[in-house]
């Protein structure tokens, strides 16, 4: 049966929400995820029934979702969990660990600066859990780029629920939205994986891949996160430079009270100026190690080094080698090609083997 | 039957509850980690389960003190055990705060929040970990119906839906609390049993030093590490203590027994205190010291304080005189004393290492004459603010030297004070003290002062009303029905 193509259900990519972002819009492509008949997933499309779509966050967009969650989502999520109602997602819970996760870092810093003594540490071990932070969201941007620039993978991207959530496309390792991909992402992912582009199904060996792949960069993530934040809190921040620059020896005070200096542009440019070579300061201390270094410093800072560039090896190299069969599989042919390889790895040993018997008209 | 293969089934297992993890079973949680990891870089597969144990701590922000750890080389063994007991603290308190939470629940509406369950796959989880999958139907009947008489629900038709409505909002708004107060209560918990554990293990650590040192340290030669000891002893015997880290609490203590010997605590408002400058609050001292010697039963104490006073700074002054001499004897071959291990020395028996680093640095520029090439500007400016280090810069400037160090090994020095002190002559007094014990002094008052301020307990105020929070949202809160909004169904 042949529709119109007004009746067909597109199957080309998703709708790009370019400068809204906002939570409400709905698809008119979305409905082949359902696997509906053509004339309802018409029906929904003219009802604008909303589905799951994927979203193309530009900065100014991921700027106000950021804006979005945290003064909007978040608070109307928390007391939605105090009330306890039955509408609350695992997406949710994740929501609310950012809570901890930045008042730890809070309450930590604090309390090192209210207990006025010792200051000079205090300041130091503020810097710190500052450093701290920075060297996570080093590492994972660090990795979200590799993987963005080598295989095409966007770790950042978002969809939207039929329900108006917003959430991760690969938020698990187990069940990435692989779905919701368009038809140019696998293309273009395939392309730079080097996987032959006359393939049968071309999606199921570009997921092969991509499971790998974000299993790889969640281990990255957390390794390198860990060990820039390690140097960052252990290492560097044993620096009293710190305490110069955020205690203060009067250095700031000095040019922002200068008549000298013309207009707050400039005093702005020189106390820029003044931090940067404050913090140039304090790496050219630290990270160059002399002969008293520690070993175990020197070990971490060499760790860090050789974990950094193997995240480099591993976004670099080409995916692993693999024998794609490139023709389409006629059904005679299934469980075993001409090589005598198992094509169709789905399923155990015993489920093929089963197959293979029925196939080959074995036993029954 | 279309083939035997329906009849072998494969070894299936059935969802099932379990006990909760004891504490001893956690040690599993390290080795699956790092298999996770190691899988995961070696591009096999990884999963959501495996994952959870690293995501979880770090979430929770334990990621600080673990970084802190990875670099703890730098600073010497007595503070790296310092770093694993925290962690062990942040980790237990990681733990054991959202059981408490869950006990207290437990206690009002009788649901066990802490259950596990294992799954068709064999991993572990908290059974109410996900909102959008809670396996309820694997609570017995028995646990169902007890739960719902605790909460006092008919016996209908849908009981056992109700009741599983009701725990799923337990759970949620259990979980929802102990995601908001695990920023204040982690922190708080793990300091806390830091103070308790701290004394102990710091005994520990010097015990076994002492013993490593009387033991292995019994060659007296010119090398650095034996130069030490040497100095170690003779420090001893000037104060009377046998080990570094017992001469550091007790130095702890001193600033609280000298502010409450004098009665300064009765006299003195922290806020004054804490704000004044030194010069005024100096003054202030005197004229008050002067009230105090008229009464002849405070006299006594201030006598004993005056003498500490002096003797400690006879000991720092002796123990400056003899790192100068040897070092002095390696004047020639300075560049091959091991700066690290007269940094650590000195770190023992100075209050801070920041003291111990500048007088080091000091005793360089001392000694070789102020090179400033060698040393920028910010350095000295940091070795001057120093308060054991800017008498001697003093002197230096006003090439003092030999008086001063005369000055303080002089033995009848106290009786000289204490004979000024009580003809009422008490600036005269004040200026043969010299500035050393003086500043001591200040430094103690403020630092005395400073603890009993409001933001010092700000930590422990913030603990104590999370706690009451939520015994309140316990109370009050937990399982209230609420007119709540249903999600979308499609």
């Amino acid at each position: 049966m042949t529709l119109p193509p007004s009746i067909q259900p597109r199957r080309d990519g998703p709708v790009s929400s370019h400068a809204t972002g906002i939570p409400g819009g709905f698809s008119p492509d979305g409905n082949r995820k359902y696997l509906l008949d053509p004339i309802t997933a018409y029906e929904r499309n003219i009802n604008h029934v909303p589905v799951d779509r994927l979203l193309d966050f530009n900065r100014a967009d991921k700027a106000l979702y950021g804006f979005r969650t945290a003064f909007m989502t978040l608070p109307a999520t928390i007391v939605k969990g105090l009330r306890g109602d039955e509408d609350i997602t695992t997406a949710d819970y994740g929501l609310m660990t950012k809570v901890p996760y930045y008042l730890t870092g809070l309450v930590l810093m604090s309390s090192f600066l209210a207990a006025g003594r010792k200051k000079i540490s205090a300041t130091r071990m503020g810097a710190g859990i500052l450093l701290y932070y920075v060297g996570v969201g080093l590492a994972n941007a660090m990795v979200n780029g590799f993987y963005k620039l080598r295989y095409g993978i966007d770790l950042t991207q978002k969809y939207q629920r039929a329900d108006g959530r917003i959430e991760n496309v690969y938020n698990s390792v187990d069940a990435p939205r692989f779905d919701l991909l368009s038809p140019e992402q696998y293309r273009q992912i395939q392309r730079k994986m080097g996987i032959p582009p006359n393939l049968a199904d071309r999606e199921q060996a570009c997921r092969e891949q991509i499971l790998r792949a974000v299993s790889c960069a969640e281990a990255l993530k957390i390794v390198l996160g860990v060990l820039f934040a390690g140097v960052g809190a252990g290492h560097l921040a044993r620096s009293d430079s710190w305490a110069v620059l955020l205690n203060g020896t009067g250095a700031m005070e000095k040019i922002w009270k200068d008549a000298k200096i013309p207009g707050v542009l400039q005093r702005i440019r020189h106390s820029f100026n003044h931090i940067g070579s404050l913090g140039s300061q304090i790496l050219r201390e630290r990270l160059v190690l002399g002969k008293e270094a520690h070993w175990f410093q020197k070990f971490a800072l060499w760790l860090t080094v050789g974990m950094v560039g193997y995240g480099l090896y591993q976004s670099l190299r080409v995916v692993k080698p693999k024998q794609y069969q490139s023709s389409p599989i006629l059904p005679n042919r299934w469980g075993n090609n001409s090589a005598g390889n198992t094509t169709l790895e789905t399923g155990s040993a015993f489920q093929q083997f089963v197959r293979h018997r029925n196939l080959e008209g074995g036993t029954f | 039957m279309p083939g035997d293969y329906t009849i072998s089934t494969p070894q299936y297992h059935y969802a099932r509850l379990v006990p909760s993890r004891s504490l001893s079973q956690y040690g599993i949680v390290p080795v699956r980690t790092t298999n996770a990891l190691a899988r995961g870089l070696s591009e096999k597969s990884m999963t959501d389960y495996d994952l959870k144990p690293v995501k979880d701590p770090l979430a929770i922000g334990g990621g600080v003190i673990l970084a802190s750890l990875a670099t703890l080389g730098a600073v010497g063994k007595t503070l790296g055990v310092g770093h694993m007991v925290g962690f062990a603290a942040w980790l237990g308190s990681l733990v054991l705060g959202p059981r408490f939470v869950n006990w207290m629940v437990k206690l009002k509406t009788g649901v066990n929040l802490n259950q596990d369950y294992v799954n068709t796959y064999d991993e572990r989880y908290k059974l109410y970990r996900d909102p959008q999958y809670l396996p309820l139907h694997l609570l017995p009947d028995e646990e169902i119906n007890r739960i719902g008489d605790r909460l006092g629900l008919p016996y209908t038709v849908d009981r056992r839906r109700q009741v599983e409505e009701k725990i799923k909002q337990i759970s949620i708004q259990t979980r929802t609390w102990w995601l908001l107060t695990a920023g204040i209560v982690v922190p708080v918990a793990a300091s806390g049993m830091n103070d308790v554990t701290r004394d102990f293990f710091y005994g520990l650590i010097s015990k076994l030093k002492s013993t490593y040192h009387t033991q292995f340290g019994l060659n007296r030669t010119e090398s650095a590490p034996a130069m030490m000891r040497h100095l170690e002893a003779y420090i001893d015997e000037c104060i009377g203590k046998d080990n570094h880290s017992r001469l550091t609490r007790w130095w702890d203590k001193f600033d609280h027994q000298v502010v409450r010997q004098l009665g300064l605590e009765k006299v003195f408002k922290p806020h004054d205190v804490v704000k004044m400058p030194d010069d005024k609050l100096a003054a202030e001292l005197i004229r008050h010291f002067s009230e105090l010697s008229q009464v002849p039963e405070k006299r006594q104490a201030m006598d004993e304080v005056l003498q500490f006073l002096v003797k400690q700074r006879r000991a720092l002054d002796s123990m400056e005189h003899e790192v100068l001499n040897t070092i002095g004897q390696h004047q020639g071959a300075l560049e091959a004393v091991d700066k690290r291990r007269v940094e650590k020395l000195i770190g023992g028996l100075s209050r801070r290492k920041n003291n111990a680093v500048s007088t080091v640095m000091h005793y360089e520029v001392l000694l070789k004459g102020i090179k400033r090439g060698e040393i920028s500007k910010k350095e000295i400016r940091w070795l001057m603010e120093k308060p054991v280090v800017g008498e001697v810069q003093r002197l230096i400037e006003q090439g003092m030297m030999e008086e001063a160090k005369t000055l303080a090994g002089n033995p009848n020095l106290f009786n000289e004070i204490r004979r000024l002190l009580y003809d009422k002559s008490h600036d005269r007094a004040a200026e043969l003290m010299g500035e050393s014990p003086r500043k001591h002094l200040l430094h103690a008052m403020k630092s005395y002062f400073n603890k009993r301020l409001w933001r010092t307990r700000i930590l422990g105020m913030l603990g104590g009303g999370v706690a009451i929070a939520t015994l309140l949202f316990t109370a009050l809160i937990v399982g209230r029905t609420f007119e709540t909004r249903r999600g979308y169904e499609p």
